[in-house]
């Protein structure tokens, strides 16, 4: 007992002196002095990065991604279009002379993992702003810490959560899922749709896609069947069969880009020869590469898309942006989350740009504000009216022929 | 619905049975687990599609290359690894961490090698599906089935039959006694380890067209296959390939007729339960200490 | 083992060199606790300290392997984070109702567990954890499923919160120094002699008159509390959970962190949780290669340093004292 006595003391003398220094230092002061309202150590934290700013040449943008884990993929696409954001935007002249610095953490698929990296993006790198992650519930987790700090996030997450959430200084740099999931909800309109069978994957991103499309939906719909499938399943034979057996005219599939893929397959191989509808994860080219045929009328809303080749893009910005991209990593991207990096990095920049005080959390959360038509990639981004989106549009295609194509154009060609 | 169904879950269940063999090989043969199976089944469905797809190779050719290599695997992770570990005087959970830690580098190591999204396996026969009974079935489902079928007869006969085989069951009873009779026992344990990742290679080329190919194809057909050798008797082949059968069934019909959100945990709870009530399994095989 | 010596005679002189190294080991969380960032590495390093001590007491004392720690991480973060929001529980008290109830689930699971052996333990436990994540992804009605659960209060005491990770650190901290007298105490005692004879050889504990079972199911109990203790402070240190923290790759770390800090000792819980956790921050700059040096990471330990650093450390100083002891015996 004394023993340990003894070595506790120690301990405890040794860390309250040091605590009394970390006080001091006012480095970061804990939060818990009280009644300081989160704006407060904000504007203490980023009066550090303020500091910091002049004394280096360049300004820190930070990105935390799904780099590992199974969302391997979109985070490397993340981190991919927003490194070419950034090398364009210094190859441009940078943010009022100073060059930007791209710094990348991985969130390891985990809200802790966010958690970690998007602290040590704010303590440690002291960053201006950051790029969000792909993955919508990792950002609902870490917002807290860029909201305290008072550090501008633009976020690459489609779920309404965070924007909803009343957060200052977080923006979205894509589509909200609402707008896909209006645009293909409005094909299956077109389409007379009745009777629908909704197959989604049991994810923050598949929950929150289910319950805003249903939202969405006519009320002449009926839902006459939905499943779930776990992001680890790799079999859906009897989800499907409950699908096809329902005689459902419309089928919406709700996933990520590699398990719809496989459950397209696998709706086809079953025998269901109808219209499946989905959000922009239907979009990417691995759902006609690895679903080959199967794919065809596969109808999904979205933003963007990545066309079959840089001759194919839908418009001026986009065709630019791939033909930078295929110079730089040499193919072409494999997912739009590539355009999610693109255009939350390219607004950032404009926003530490048009700061009246690139250190003052409201004069940037202002010029983000103040941003109402910058062409994006995705689309027009408009922010002026503060619910943290700027996007108001998506489309809606249909897979034919091998190749994405726009629905309407399909429909005019296709009366149903 | 229900013959799709049935046809499903019976090739699900062969997935499941066949390398859940696999586990109860290596369990016989060495007394130890491995969890890198799953992954031995993801790494046997990549090199099968680099074989027949890049390569061009013919399917048989693509597939009996991977049985040659995954053996060779296995019998490495046992001949290097593990008993290097166990002359360590290392105990048995060790073993499993370092499988674990095999496991992690598998799926890394195939993400660098392939990358992280879904591959496409190109279609075996060049029908997308055939007509039973009036039913849609995907000609690579039967193909799967059947593989499974040809495998563990072979594995019967090899193990009933041939000498090595017999050696093997030899050295699963009694060590001492088989190495007295001049059975190369290191030789045996190797050659089960390398049968089992061979097993788990072979069912990955033939999922590989239903599936996708990707990194963590595996991760949970590992488990459930796990699951299945304990339910059918762990340690016996013919129970491994019942507990797959039964857990492919419950699955597909749980999830048909049931609930598909609560799937795993069912099937997770059967096991539970099983191991509470029936430790021995269906085929009574001795687990207790 | 020589770290449960309890004679207190001759205490400092014989325990310089823990001492130094605590003294250290007392000025670099001094240091680190200036940052917020640094002071979140040591709330973490604690909190899995608590978890991988009671892993340590089931695993290192009593030979029982699991797998599935992070099944009761999650039953008392979830427990606590339910009962504090939805029933207005403070959060001091549903912490303690969070560990408890896991401790239900510990003993609940030890029942059939205590009779098999390692493998299917090892199964059996994985099987819990994956049994745990899929009910929480799926009962959306209690757990709001994937989406997580956001807003988690603040511990509170006597009228202070613990808002920040500075001040949680010392939250965690007499938590953490608790849990270790705890087990201190309990390894000295009949049952903690119980639990090592259970582990050595159950046979001869049950001629001995030991109830295996009952001290099996003990183990358990106690690794449940303290996974679901660590998986509370961690859910009221965030503010927000979602089932993807609590799938195995968080059991396995567990384990890994136990065996790389030493099994069946009092520091090495702790040294093993500092170190890994450490470790998987450095390899951030790995970026997606980080998975893979971790393995490798983990076949060295394994290959390596089987009796983790404690038991390295303990190692040297003994070739150390030989070397010098030699050398006496040369002067003389």
């Amino acid at each position: 007992m004394k023993k340990v006595l003894t070595l506790l003391l120690t301990l405890c003398m040794v860390l309250s002196l040091a605590a009394c220094g970390g006080k001091d230092s006012g480095s970061s002061a804990p939060a818990d002095s009280g009644t300081s309202a989160p704006a407060d150590t904000g504007s203490e934290d980023s009066g550090d990065s303020g500091e910091a700013a002049p004394s280096g040449d360049t300004i820190k943008i930070g990105l935390y991604a799904t780099i590992t884990g199974p969302n391997a993929l979109a985070g490397e696409m993340a981190e991919k279009g927003a490194r070419l954001a950034i090398k364009e935007v210094n190859e441009a002249g940078g943010v009022n002379g100073q060059m930007l610095e791209l710094v990348v953490y991985d969130d390891k698929s985990t809200p802790e993992g966010a958690v970690r990296a998007v602290t040590r993006m704010v303590d440690v790198d002291q960053v201006a702003a950051m790029v969000g992650s792909n993955s919508s519930p990792n950002i609902v987790a870490a917002s807290q810490i860029t909201e305290d700090a008072g550090v501008l996030q633009i976020g690459c997450g489609t779920s309404p959560s965070y924007t909803n959430a009343g957060y200052q200084y977080i923006f979205r740099g894509t589509a909200n899922a609402n707008l896909p999931n209006a645009a293909f909800v409005d094909a299956m309109t077109q389409m007379g749709v009745s009777k629908v069978a909704i197959l989604s994957i049991a994810s923050e991103n598949g929950v929150s896609g289910v319950n805003s499309t249903k939202e969405l939906m006519p009320s002449s719909m009926e839902i006459v069947c939905e499943e779930q499938y776990q992001p680890t399943d790799t079999d859906f034979t009897g989800q499907i069969a409950k699908v096809i057996a329902s005689g459902a005219d419309g089928v919406i599939l709700y996933g990520t880009t590699s398990d719809s893929a496989l459950a397209i397959k696998q709706l086809r191989s079953n025998g269901y020869t109808g219209y499946i509808y989905g959000p922009e994860a239907l979009g990417v080219p691995d759902i006609i590469n690895v679903g080959g045929e199967a794919a065809e009328n596969v109808i999904f809303g979205s933003g963007a898309i990545i066309p079959a080749s840089i001759d194919d893009a839908a418009n001026d910005v986009e065709k630019a942006m791939l033909t930078a991209f295929v110079e730089e990593y040499g193919e072409m991207p494999v997912s739009d989350v590539v355009y999610r990096g693109y255009d939350s990095a390219k607004l950032i920049a404009i926003a530490l740009q048009n700061a009246s005080d690139m250190s003052d959390p409201d004069a940037v959360r202002e010029a983000v504000l103040g941003i109402t038509d910058h062409e994006g990639i995705a689309g027009t981004y408009n922010f002026s009216d503060g619910s943290g989106d700027g996007l108001s549009t998506a489309r809606a295609y249909i897979v034919s022929g091998g190749k994405n194509v726009l629905f309407s154009d399909w429909l005019a060609d296709n009366p149903q | 619905m229900l013959l799709t169904l049935v046809i499903g879950a019976l090739m699900l269940g062969s997935i499941y049975g066949l390398v859940g063999m696999g586990y109860g090989l290596i369990y016989k043969a060495s007394g130890l687990m491995s969890l890198a199976q799953g992954d031995m089944l993801m790494i046997g469905a990549f090199l099968g599609l680099t074989f027949y797809k890049i390569l061009g190779l013919p399917f048989i050719v693509s597939l009996l290359l991977v049985m040659v290599i995954m053996f060779a695997l296995g019998m490495f992770i046992e001949r290097v690894l593990v008993t290097s570990l166990l002359a360590k005087g290392a105990q048995t959970v060790y073993v499993i961490l370092c499988t674990i830690a095999i496991s992690m580098l598998l799926q890394n190591g195939a993400m660098f090698a392939w990358g992280s999204n879904v591959m496409q396996f190109p279609s075996i026969f060049g029908v997308s599906s055939v007509n039973i009974l009036g039913y849609e079935i995907l000609p690579e489902r039967l193909l799967a089935l059947g593989v499974g079928i040809v495998c563990m007869l072979a594995l019967h006969f090899f193990m009933q039959k041939s000498k090595f085989g017999t050696s093997m069951r030899a050295a699963a009873q009694d060590e001492m006694a088989a190495s007295t009779l001049g059975i190369n026992v290191p030789r045996t344990k190797g050659a089960a380890w390398g049968i089992a990742s061979m097993l788990a290679g072979s069912i990955g080329v033939v999922v590989g067209p239903i599936f996708g190919v990707y990194t963590a194809m595996g991760s949970l057909i590992g488990q459930k296959a796990f699951a299945s050798a304990v339910v059918g008797g762990y340690g016996n082949m013919y129970g491994a390939i019942v507990g797959g059968i039964f857990f492919g069934f419950v699955e597909t019909f749980v999830s048909a007729y049931v609930t598909s959100l609560y799937k795993d945990f069912i099937s997770f709870a059967i096991l539970i339960i099983v191991m509470i009530f029936m430790p021995t399994g269906l085929f009574k095989e001795q687990v207790m200490e | 083992m020589q770290t449960l010596n309890t004679t207190p005679g001759g205490f400092l002189k014989k325990n310089r060199y823990t001492l130094i190294v605590l003294l250290i080991l007392a000025c670099v969380a001094a240091w680190m606790l200036q940052e917020r960032y640094l002071s979140m590495i040591l709330d973490y390093i604690c909190i899995y300290t608590i978890a991988v001590t009671g892993l340590d007491i089931l695993f290192g004392y009593t030979g029982q392997v699991s797998f599935g720690q992070a099944g009761f991480y999650a039953i008392g973060a979830y427990t606590s984070t339910l009962l504090s929001i939805n029933l207005g529980i403070p959060p001091i008290l549903s912490i303690l109702l969070g560990a408890a109830l896991a401790l239900l689930f510990g003993i609940l699971i030890a029942f059939p567990a205590s009779r098999l052996v390692k493998h299917f333990l090892s199964l059996l436990t994985i099987a819990f954890g994956q049994m745990v994540y899929t009910y929480i992804v799926g009962a959306a009605w209690l757990t709001r499923g994937p989406s997580g659960i956001t807003g988690i209060p603040k511990v509170s005491l006597f009228g202070y919160t613990f808002k920040g990770y500075q001040s949680y650190f010392w939250l965690v901290l007499v938590a953490v120094v608790l849990v270790l007298l705890m087990k201190r105490n309990i390894i000295n005692s009949r049952v903690g002699r119980a639990f090592i004879a259970v582990r050595e050889n159950p046979h001869a504990a049950a001629g001995m008159g030991i109830n295996v079972a009952k001290y099996k199911i003990m183990a358990f109990g106690i690794s449940a509390f303290l996974a679901g203790l660590a998986g509370a402070f961690y859910a009221h240190m965030v503010g927000f959970i979602s089932p993807d923290t609590f799938t195995s790759t968080q059991s396995n770390m567990f384990m890994t962190m136990l065996l790389f800090g030493g099994i069946a000792t009092i520091s090495g819980s702790l040294i093993g949780a500092a170190i890994i956790t450490v470790i998987t921050e450095l390899l951030q700059s790995f970026a997606s290669a980080q998975t893979l040096v971790y393995a490798g990471f983990i076949l060295v330990v394994l290959f390596f340093l089987p009796n983790g650093v404690v038991g390295m450390w303990d190692k040297a100083r003994a070739m150390f004292l030989k070397k010098r002891l030699g050398k006496k015996e040369v002067a003389s």
